[in-house]
């Protein structure tokens, strides 16, 4: 069913911002930055904080316009955010805090799925909520829930729309060690049932080592992609990344 | 234990406490200082005032006359301040004007306005439904526009990612976003809305065939019923209260409280 050729390429991608006050020349985030995602894949973009691995997300999934380049998913280009792509972002708060859980991944279903169909939107999000693990939680609201729990919904939300692709911007960042490795899992096992294509950008060297297939490393001198690295797990590959990080 | 952690515990129980030791404090002073009733009647005699009026059917009719036209004041004002927030939110033009016309208008009490609004209005109804209206527009919109512009751009950037339309995007994510700020307008509007209507009723005299509450209290004056007037402004006390309690805190409970947004 899967489409094998629907690979997500960024191409010559330069973005900068303009200059803040004081200075006379912009902040170079991305100078001809070009990436290759696989159908399928899961990618880890690994990088210092600050170096502009967020905004390249942005960028990849429309929500921000690159200065130059173009980003196509399959045969078509992408201009602005759609359901093909989601995005998961670091702060818990991105359910909408007006919704109960529920209400979030049912509204989600309704405004991208053509056509919509009730009965179907509710096994979707029943069948999403309890790979999870938020059985049980349905009519909770948002802050009713911890972070870990937030970004499992934010998960569920986001596979509920059953997307190409996952952009995940250090989703887990905020949550302590145990609730971080236990959405770790159900990330890889959701990613491994489902055949979606997952980008993840980190900083925590040991996150890109437990989660991916491939790990580029972004080179912040040069505002792109490094190296770029098959994942064999090694304790010479974990040394190598830590080098490259320092 | 400390004797005042109930208080601090049962806010509405403590406040019935208080009102009731006043009362008490009221009729022990009337009863031993022996002051002219003229002055301060006992609270027998106004309650009594105030049971008379509301069984000729005058009282009932006036409360219900001010609620009325206040209720028309505050829909149509929150209208404008709806679609003023909105056309603000969409234009830079609009925005730049919203904020200039409620820096002028915002600082102006309604009652200022009074002799304007005959002159143009006369003194009908509609007048004092203008003066409602500029009581509650500002305050409320002042509101919208700050609470449209601190919406989270994380919600914003979920509803780029589920396709909606600008229009779903105002509608189901900013208004949505921003109801502690509307509901704290709604309350300063209210407030405003009230004391501007009571007062515009003492100055107009009677409007429509009894009049309204401002006009009641006056009239208690006139007629040197000192009673009377306590029952008035009593009844003013007791309607604001209700209104913060049955509609605001309601309101809020079941809205911003259950979504864990009333930090603001």
């Amino acid at each position: 069913m899967r489409n094998d050729r629907l690979t997500l390429r960024g191409e010559h991608l330069d973005k900068s911002f303009p200059p803040l006050a004081g200075q006379t020349e912009g902040h170079v985030v991305l100078s001809d930055l070009s990436l290759e995602v696989r159908q399928g894949e899961f990618l880890s973009i690994l990088g210092k904080s600050g170096c502009g691995k967020s905004t390249l997300l942005r960028i990849l999934g429309g929500f921000d316009p690159p200065d130059r380049g173009k980003i196509t998913l399959g045969e078509q280009p992408v201009l602005h955010p759609d359901s093909r792509m989601i995005m998961i972002f670091q702060e818990p708060g991105q359910l909408f805090p007006w919704m109960t859980l529920w209400g979030n991944i049912v509204y989600a279903i309704k405004k991208t799925a053509r056509p919509f169909h009730k009965e179907q939107a509710a096994e979707r999000a029943e069948a999403c909520l309890s790979e999870v693990g938020l059985t049980g939680y349905e009519e909770s609201y948002p802050h009713e829930l911890s972070g870990g729990m937030k970004q499992r919904a934010a998960l569920a939300r986001a596979l509920a729309l059953e997307p190409l692709a996952l952009l995940m911007d250090e989703p887990f960042s905020s949550l302590d060690y145990l609730t971080r490795r236990s959405a770790q899992d159900t990330l890889l096992r959701l990613w491994r049932e489902r055949g979606v294509t997952v980008i993840f950008v980190t900083h925590d060297i040991d996150e890109a080592l437990t989660l991916s297939q491939r790990i580029a490393v972004f080179d912040s001198a040069a505002h792109r992609l490094g190296e770029c690295f098959q994942n064999d797990g090694s304790p010479a590959l974990k040394g190598r990344l830590e080098a490259l990080l320092r | 234990m400390k004797a005042g952690n109930w208080m601090g515990r049962h806010r509405s129980l403590a406040r019935a406490f208080w009102i009731g030791a006043l009362l008490l404090c009221w009729e022990l002073s009337v009863k031993l200082l022996h002051v002219s009733p003229l002055l301060f009647p006992p609270i027998e005699e106004v309650l009594r005032v105030m049971g008379e009026s509301f069984l000729r059917g005058d009282l009932f009719y006036q409360t219900f006359f001010s609620l009325g036209v206040i209720l028309w004041g505050l829909l149509i004002g929150v209208v404008l301040a709806f679609l003023l927030a909105l056309l603000s939110v969409r234009s830079q033009v609009m925005e730049s004007l919203t904020d200039a016309l409620t820096a002028i208008a915002h600082p102006l009490p309604g009652i200022a306005i009074l002799p304007l609004i005959i002159m143009w209005f006369g003194t009908g109804t509609g007048a004092i439904v203008a003066i409602i209206v500029h009581s509650a527009l500002w305050p409320v919109l002042l509101n919208l526009t700050a609470g449209f512009r601190a919406v989270p751009k994380i919600y914003l950037d979920v509803g780029h990612n589920l396709s909606l339309r600008p229009l779903a995007i105002t509608w189901e994510i900013r208004v949505r976003a921003s109801f502690s700020y509307l509901l704290s307008g709604l309350k300063i509007g209210w407030a405003r809305a009230w004391r501007a209507l009571i007062s515009a009723e003492m100055v107009f005299g009677a409007i429509g065939s009894k009049g309204g509450l401002g006009w009641y209290i006056f009239k208690q004056r006139t007629f040197m019923n000192t009673a009377g007037l306590f029952a008035g402004i009593i009844l003013v006390i007791a309607i604001g209260m209700a209104v913060e309690e049955l509609v605001f805190n309601r309101l809020e409970r079941c809205t911003i409280q259950k979504w864990g947004m009333s930090a603001q």
